[in-house]
């Protein structure tokens, strides 16, 4: 006959099986990485995006970059618009369609370098700290130049490749050689900074950047491998879930009660073509979890960006959304989301707002992720 | 310190129940905000009568989760004037100084409140600091939270909380930092990283601004669990027990003082100060005994390089907790350097720190040690601790800084970034070998013969050597940060 105790040791171990965790997932928004993504890029009448860029090496770093411009435009006037309603030309309406437009640049860093500059407004010339040349304290910035972002309103991501300032691809590397490591140099930042004109306030919603970092292999070729079998894998894969936290849109937020929460999220998928200019489309499945255990489920496609009010995810009502605390009860939920033909990177902003006295204020954070994504992603630039 | 050996039993249990649990994880895992953990970790969380934190904690695994949680109290005040304060502030007039009254000195505390969590699978949870969270299975499902009126006032919300109450921080106003640690049922150290969380720091209303609705939140940082924990009470931060804390740290903010970099064409807010950012940060050390209830010290190289390439460092000591304005510090403000953006590197120095004997030694508790004879009779020299970040900027403009004002300062808050300082493409900060902190060790088998904790002069290979004159005592070789927790079955509160 069995002993208790060996009976409760088969129990644990069936048990540890059946609730056996994955891997943990490879993309970091806290460390030195090798690609860098900012999954939220906005500029608008009052919004601007101070974005960072840090070079965490003691040897000057390069980067090359690509802005995303994901505004959606009219079929009609090719003016940008949220939706249909404003694609209106001579009494007839238009399709709002999601559009995708890229520009790249390069930015060089000297050793230990923070950078910054206004998405709005760019940064090259003698607004380089260190541009070289006469009068200049401090050399190795000269070739950066990060233009304006091409439109206002611009809603859109930035990525940028640690990459030869000469080639514009990434170094050809093995960690296996000693002499020839693989690099993890970058780090980045951004501030979508609010200006409000009526009461003079600036609101900044800081985030890091989601960074790749090596699987300590690459050919240097214009094809990122990120993920998939190890002997291919040149970064290391996206996750298989991203986990965010949020207040559920309409909870009463329970420090300052006249206030109510509302989040906006924003998904990329992780594969890109710049070559091509393709957009990558990919299914968001989201798991909705409330306080009470309850389990809710809806599903959205990532067409090159998305970014929406989580209760305008799955439905244009936001009270009957899951995402509501109308329909969920409770202040705070988790929602798993699994990007399905393709990895998915993304970030959030939580607000706490006060409708009758249009004050609002806006937080930015990273999302938590788990296990690594089997099927390998793909970026691929000019 | 108080140890206590498991029966081996229960150990092979737990060691079974965590490989299971760990199945097909990976080998390396980094201290990270990004992925969920067995212990978390917020470094700053304030409830001080200007402003609150919401915590949220989140079961990410599909069976019930249990933590064992600690507040720790680390606010600094001015001895007479009562101001809040950062002992380590230098700078004459810089916002951690003490108003100049005689004998006005900052004074700093670390007090522990600990208390227990119990989440559902997938479960998500929140509780304000202040008040703290009270179990109501009556309230109404509409997302809204109801006060309970008293002193302090506690608070209810719509939800599962099967622990029963969450209490509000100790002895507010509260500054300091909160931990919980993955446990089982009966409290022992669970590593099946199910754990992850948020702050979110709210600016509470004044009489001057009725409707101030600033926030800043950051991700909980998150310890991977490898492997049971060998010792009872005492979690091994050294890649083999439980993820190892970050050689360095570094963070990317405004300069000191620095304008806000751009300003859309139609806003005038800034005409008349520039709208200047200044920058608090906060640090926490990765050891910490709750057991003894003493906090860590930790000398930190905070060195800052600016767009210029231009580098200077300062080197303070810390008791436990620390939470400075970079005003504190003696660093050029950008209307001198014309700098707009810095990065700040801190780096954990020191040879080492007495985490046992006579931590009085020098007059200072945890004080600093070559080797064990520095710290007295009994005495351990242990590696000098890892150090954890998290940034807050703080943006004013003319409307806030009015007087009075007439909109609140902009707050935004974010994690730091781990470093990989010493360029060996593991961000895990290797440990260092008992009796010779000079030499780095990853295992056990890289330093040479190790002494026992308690028994100090008996020199070892393994911990059946030192169990055999103490049950409670164990091996020291390799040394790296460790946590000495508070043990008990958890507890639910009616």
């Amino acid at each position: 006959m069995l002993s208790m105790k060996k009976v409760l040791l088969g129990v644990a171990a069936l048990t540890g099986l059946v609730l056996s965790a994955p891997a943990q997932a490879e993309t970091f928004s806290d460390t030195g990485a090798a690609v860098l993504v900012w999954p939220t890029i906005i500029v608008s009448e009052d919004y601007d995006t101070i974005v960072t860029m840090t070079n965490q090496a003691a040897v000057p770093s390069a980067a090359h970059c690509f802005y995303v411009n994901a505004n959606n435009r009219c079929s009609n006037t090719g003016e940008v618009c949220e939706d249909s309603s404003e694609c209106e030309d001579g009494g007839f309406f238009g399709a709002c369609l999601p559009g995708w437009i890229e520009i790249n640049f390069d930015v060089l860093l000297t050793r230990d370098q923070p950078l910054g500059w206004s998405a709005a407004d760019g940064l090259s010339g003698s607004g380089l700290p260190c541009p070289g040349g006469i009068g200049s304290i401090c050399s190795g910035n000269g070739g950066t130049r990060v233009p304006p972002v091409g439109e206002v309103p611009f809603v859109g991501e930035l990525k940028c490749i640690q990459s030869d300032p000469i080639t514009r691809l990434p170094f050809p590397c093995n960690d296996a050689n000693p002499l020839n490591r693989c690099r993890n140099d970058l780090e980045g930042g951004a501030t979508i900074t609010g200006f409000n004109p009526n009461n003079g306030e600036i609101d900044p919603e800081r985030y890091n950047a989601v960074g790749l970092r090596s699987a300590g292999q690459n050919n240097g070729d214009s094809l990122l491998v990120i993920g998939g079998p190890p002997a291919q894998a040149e970064y290391q894969p996206c996750s298989e879930v991203l986990v965010f936290n949020h207040m559920f849109d309409g909870a009463v937020d329970p420090v300052n009660p006249d206030n109510e929460f509302a989040s906006t999220l924003s998904l990329v998928p992780c594969t890109e073509n710049f070559l091509t200019q393709s957009v990558p489309r990919v299914t968001a499945q989201f798991l909705v979890y409330n306080e009470f255990e309850q389990r809710f489920s809806t599903s959205r496609l990532v067409n090159c960006l998305l970014t929406s009010d989580i209760s305008n995810i799955d439905t244009t009502q936001s009270d009957r959304s899951i995402f509501s605390a109308a329909v969920a009860g409770t202040v705070a939920g988790q929602t798993r989301i699994t990007g399905v033909g393709g990895g998915l990177i993304g970030n959030a902003v939580l607000f706490t707002f006060n409708d009758s006295l249009l004050a609002a204020s806006g937080a930015g954070y990273n999302l938590n992720q788990f296990a690594d994504r089997v099927d390998p992603d793909f970026i691929s630039i000019p | 310190m108080r140890v206590q050996k498991r029966s081996p039993w229960l150990t092979g249990l737990g060691v079974v129940l965590t490989a299971m649990a760990l199945w097909g994880a990976q080998a390396r895992a980094e201290v990270s905000s990004d992925k969920p953990g067995s212990v978390v970790m917020w470094p700053k969380v304030i409830a001080d009568g200007t402003r609150d934190t919401l915590i949220t904690l989140t079961n990410t695994l599909n069976f019930t989760a249990y933590a064992h949680c600690e507040y720790v109290q680390a606010l600094g005040l001015c001895s007479i004037t009562g101001d809040f304060c950062d002992p380590q502030a230098t700078v004459d007039g810089s916002p951690g100084i003490c108003p100049a009254v005689a004998g006005n000195v900052c004074v700093d505390q670390w007090q522990t409140a600990n208390f227990d969590v119990v989440l559902t699978r997938q479960q998500p949870t929140i509780w304000r600091v202040s008040t703290g969270r009270i179990y109501d299975p009556f309230l109404l499902t509409d997302g809204v939270c109801q006060d309970i009126p008293g002193v302090p006032l506690r608070q209810s919300c719509p939800g599962l909380f099967l622990i029963g109450q969450v209490p509000p921080a100790p002895d507010q106003p509260f500054r300091g930092e909160l931990r919980c640690f993955q446990v089982a049922s009966d409290g022992t150290p669970l590593p099946a990283n199910g754990l992850k969380g948020e702050a979110v720091i709210e600016t509470l209303p004044t009489t001057d601004l009725p409707v101030n609705t600033q926030i800043s939140k950051y991700n909980s940082i998150n310890v991977e669990g490898l492997d049971a924990p060998s010792i009872d009470g005492i979690l091994r931060l050294n890649d083999i027990e439980y993820s190892a804390c970050p050689e360095a740290v570094e963070v990317t903010h405004y300069a000191q003082g620095a304008n806000v970099l751009d300003t859309p064409a139609g806003f005038t807010g800034c005409s008349g100060t520039g709208c200047p950012v200044n920058t608090e940060i906060t640090l926490i050390p990765c050891r910490a005994d709750f057991t003894n209830e003493v906090g860590a010290r930790f000398a930190t190289d905070i060195r800052y390089t600016n767009e210029f390439e231009q580098t200077l460092s300062v080197e303070p000591t810390f008791d436990c907790w620390a939470n400075f304005d970079l005003r504190d510090l003696p660093f050029a403000p950008a209307s001198l350097s014309g700098t707009t953006f810095q990065r700040t590197r801190l780096i954990p120095t020191g040879s080492g720190n007495c985490i046992s004997g006579d931590t009085s030694l020098n007059g200072e508790e945890n004080g600093p040690c070559a080797d064990d004879a520095d710290c007295g009779t009994g005495g351990v020299c242990g590696p000098v601790t890892g150090i954890l970040a998290v940034v807050e900027e703080f943006y004013s403009s003319d409307a806030s800084l009015a007087v009075p004002p007439t909109a609140p300062t902009g707050t935004a808050a974010s994690n730091g970034y781990s470093v990989d300082f010493n360029r060996d493409n593991n961000l895990g900060r290797p440990g260092h070998c008992r009796g010779d902190l000079t030499e780095e060790c990853t295992t056990d088998a890289d330093c040479g013969t190790g002494l026992c904790r308690i028994n100090t002069t008996v020199s070892c290979m393994s911990d059946a050597t030192c169990a055999a004159l103490d049950p409670t005592d164990f091996c020291d070789r390799c040394m790296n940060d460790e946590i000495a927790t508070e043990s008990g079955p958890i507890v639910i509160v009616q």
